[in-house]
């Protein structure tokens, strides 16, 4: 479980890294007369639109990873307390 | 039973999130102005109204919380655990509606940021619950609670301001595409990726938020539970 929930944050952190990196190495605006102009700016929208979906769910993913971390240390610190952890269940004494 | 509820929760949500993205990306037309970068929109509009409905949930629980504090103690720790809930999902929408909105002004404005009515008053809503999840996590004592559901009122205060702010300031935020002046709204053909995605952005919200409550209750029940302990002691 705690190998997972290590994997689940990894993958925010990577979803994060790709959407800097989509904005970062797009290519500067084109110049007004440019014969690419359209084609550029279209890959350009495209890049942004990737990024801004790709931060969505790298923002979505990391508070889900947190909350998977948090839970862990909650159920941990419930089984030292002696009571019921997360399912209700009291632990075997 | 409730293991099962749960799983087909979860199921349906994810079902409504990939079919949601299936609407946003290869059903809905390119935008004739704005070309592909208006795809945003599908998750940008639903995370804010997501934010908002949350922050509702948390002025909610705060009033909640201190109109039972003193008769019904229980009572006001179950409505405490759903203002910290609302206040903390709702911020996670709000920082996605702060970093998808400057993605889409880079490329539509030309800027990263202006500081236009409806983006700085988003900010400071952000900031509001920032601070009010910053003073739970660092203030301590009985009156930590009480403080926290004023903030969380005063925070929820801004948010009609947020929402009416295009409507009566001129910004260079968008106009209204929905209950705006006459001529707003959605084409057909992008009106249904907008409404899965608004459906689907709250199912995966409201899931978020149910977990998140479960956890803050077990919380209050760890400290109940060590404060008896270290009294018996």
């Amino acid at each position: 479980m705690k190998s997972l929930i290590k994997i689940f944050a990894i993958i925010p952190v990577a979803l994060f890294a790709w959407a800097v990196y989509c904005i970062l190495s797009a290519p500067p605006d084109p110049l007004f007369g440019d014969p690419h102009r359209a084609a550029v700016i279209a890959y350009l929208n495209h890049r942004f639109m990737v990024a801004a979906y790709t931060i969505v769910w790298a923002i979505q993913l990391g508070y889900l990873a947190w909350l998977g971390m948090k839970w862990r240390s909650q159920k941990q610190e419930a089984e030292r307390a002696g009571g019921p952890d997360h399912l209700g269940k009291s632990p075997a004494r | 039973m409730k293991k099962l509820l749960i799983a087909v929760s979860i199921l349906i949500t994810l079902a409504l999130m990939a079919w949601g993205y299936y609407q946003a990306i290869y059903v809905a037309p390119n935008d004739a102005m704005q070309g592909e970068i208006f795809r945003i929109f599908y998750y940008h509009v639903p995370s804010a109204s997501v934010a908002f409905a949350f922050f509702a949930v948390s002025l909610v629980g705060s009033i909640g919380y201190l109109a039972s504090r003193r008769e019904h103690p229980e009572r006001a720790q179950m409505f405490d655990a759903w203002a910290l809930a609302g206040a903390e999902v709702g911020v996670v929408f709000c920082t996605v509606v702060l970093t998808t909105g400057p993605i889409w002004g880079r490329r539509a404005w030309s800027i990263w940021w202006t500081w236009d009515a409806r983006l700085t008053t988003t900010l400071v809503l952000w900031l509001i619950y920032m601070s009010y999840l910053l003073l739970r996590r660092f203030a301590a004592g009985p009156q930590m609670q009480t403080l926290a559901a004023v903030l969380g009122i005063f925070g929820a205060l801004d948010v009609p301001i947020v929402y009416m702010s295009n409507r009566w300031w001129r910004t260079q935020h968008p106009a209204p595409v929905f209950g705006g002046a006459e001529g707003s709204g959605m084409d057909p053909s992008m009106l249904g990726a907008f409404l899965w995605n608004m459906l689907a952005w709250f199912a995966w919200g409201v899931l978020i938020l149910a977990l998140r409550y479960h956890m803050e209750r077990q919380q209050q029940k760890i400290n109940a539970r060590e404060a008896q302990e270290a009294l018996r002691a």
